[in-house]
């Protein structure tokens, strides 16, 4: 009974960070057509301002977070200035962006070191409270991971599907150029996508570096597993990313219970190679598009 | 000079290909203007430059007093130049209102959308009827309606209409040329292009035939024009007749 609820819990905590990275990746992929390699170092670097708000600037918590989150917000406008838009409408664009956020990883990786330097750093508990579920206990910040993820996603896809914005952003993804002739300027589309996406992953870095630590290369990780969530979800859908996070996230609760910790990545990537195998539209993609 | 567009000296093309050779029209206020000819011989290629979907090579276009060049689709929209694309698939995973919903929003038009929302569907009744339905799913007459309802939530001063009536069945074609008809009255300026010749004939003011990117004849809508004549220019008589 322990071990259910606990892999239950990790499933949500972990699902949540995945959902995090992954629907915004999902946003960028759908409107951009370009997998943003930067994701995992734009969440790093989240985590890093927040903990410099909190610990240097001697803000109390929240502001510090909400800080932060904003901070890598206003980042994001200036990397879709810089590296988003000066290639998007080249020929092979979306390979120039594509490599463009690779050296983005590399720059920012190495600015946390230089400016943050090589100790890590951690982000205190989101608050004290500590339920008991049925054996297992539920700490302050996988709670309020368990319960933000969602609930910032659902807001996302709610304003997708009833906002003027969300309407414009959808409807550029499905016909560009009709949508255009509507008065739809890409540019505008893209800021909001890069900047609305950048703020979810700094989100997922504060609650990883409140969870765990605040390292150059804490977001390797959370972006290769949203890369396997992806690749399960369909890139493009946020209801099958949505699923899809969720379900990777019970997957590696499992297979860390049952197998360990080291073996839990190596069938979590297998899984994800048995996937594209079978359905490189991603599992749920067909399901989620006749909904 | 009170043109809404002057088109003057346009050329553009595709790569090496030439397509518009130094075409020139003005449209007035208050006026429609058909375009005829067969497919393939610039007049979508006009419409794309005249809303700068596809950048001329050379030549202007000068829309509301002002130069067009440089300026974004949008900035265009926002001054009420819209254009309602040849056989659009439109946005599959929207629904009818969301559609026109989502083009009453991208041009400007959101505080009063609602307003807009009535008026097409007083001109579309059947849009009203399928206004929860994605229009992926439509039939090809209802979702040129869509299309057009779409330009008129954008509240056009100049419309350009690409073939509206393009691969449907003589009586849908027959009942969205009505629609056309009551939207005449309401829109300034019309840039009509249809393969319908007795359509465009009847809904505009001038015409002009466009062939190998160049206006070879043009003329007054409403006089009883030569259809044979005509149709010697389409199928590639000489081009002697230039005006």
């Amino acid at each position: 009974m322990s071990g259910i609820s606990a892999i239950l819990t990790s499933a949500l905590v972990l699902g949540g960070l995945y959902l995090l990275m992954a629907a915004g990746l999902t946003l960028i992929w759908s409107t951009l057509r370009v997998f943003n390699f930067g994701h995992g170092a734009l969440l790093m670097f989240g985590a890093y301002l927040s903990w410099t708000l909190l610990d240097r600037a001697g803000l109390p918590l929240l502001p510090a977070l909400v800080g932060g989150v904003l901070a890598l917000a206003l980042l994001g406008v200036v990397y879709e200035f810089l590296l988003v838009s000066p290639f998007i409408r080249r020929p092979n664009g979306d390979m120039l962006v594509m490599v463009a956020t690779l050296a983005a990883t590399m720059l920012l990786q190495s600015g946390a070191l230089l400016l943050w330097g090589p100790e890590i750093k951690q982000l205190p508990p989101l608050g004290s409270a500590r339920i008991e579920l049925g054996g297992s206990v539920v700490q302050g910040t996988q709670l309020v991971t368990i319960i933000l993820a969602p609930v910032l996603v659902g807001l996302l896809a709610l304003a997708l599907k009833r906002t003027g914005i969300g309407l414009t952003v959808r409807a550029l993804e499905q016909n560009r150029e009709h949508a255009q002739l509507l008065g739809i300027s890409p540019r505008r589309v893209y800021l909001f996508v890069v900047t609305v996406a950048i703020a979810l992953a700094a989100v997922a870095g504060v609650l990883l570096g409140s969870m765990r630590f605040i390292s150059p290369t804490m977001g390797d990780d959370p972006l290769l597993r949203a890369f396997v969530v992806l690749a399960f979800g369909g890139a493009g859908s946020l209801g099958g990313t949505i699923a899809g996070a969720y379900a990777i996230g019970l997957l590696e609760a499992v297979t860390t219970y049952y197998f360990g910790l080291s073996w839990s990545p190596v069938l979590v990537f297998l899984a994800m190679i048995v996937i594209m195998l079978a359905r490189p539209e991603g599992l749920l993609r067909s399901q989620v598009r006749s909904a | 000079m009170n043109d809404l567009l002057t088109v003057d000296g346009l050329t553009a093309g595709y790569g090496h290909t030439k397509v518009l050779r130094g075409i020139s029209l003005r449209v007035g206020a208050a006026e429609a203007i058909g375009l005829l000819g067969p497919n393939g011989h610039g007049k979508t290629t006009l419409l794309r430059c005249v809303s700068n979907l596809h950048r001329a090579t050379s030549g202007s276009i000068t829309y509301a007093g002002s130069d067009t060049r440089g300026r974004s689709p949008r900035d265009l929209v926002r001054r009420g130049l819209i254009h309602v694309p040849q056989g659009s698939r439109l946005f599959p995973q929207l629904t009818v209102e969301e559609a026109l919903r989502m083009s009453a929003a991208s041009s400007g038009h959101t505080a009063t959308w609602r307003d807009g929302l009535d008026h097409v569907f007083t001109v579309f009744p059947r849009l009203g009827e399928r206004r929860g339905q994605l229009t992926g799913t439509l039939s090809g007459g209802e979702r040129q309606m869509v299309s057009l309802g779409m330009g008129l939530m954008a509240r056009p001063t100049l419309l350009i209409l690409d073939e509206p009536t393009l691969g449907l069945s003589p009586k849908v074609k027959h009942e969205l040329s009505e629609c056309i008809l009551r939207i005449r009255t309401e829109v300034s300026s019309i840039i009509l292009v249809d393969g319908d010749m007795d359509l465009v004939l009847s809904l505009t003011d001038r015409y002009h035939v466009v062939l190998h990117g160049d206006i070879v004849h043009s003329g007054a809508s409403d006089t009883t024009v030569g259809r044979d004549a005509m149709m010697s220019l389409f199928l590639g008589g000489s081009t002697d007749e230039r005006h």
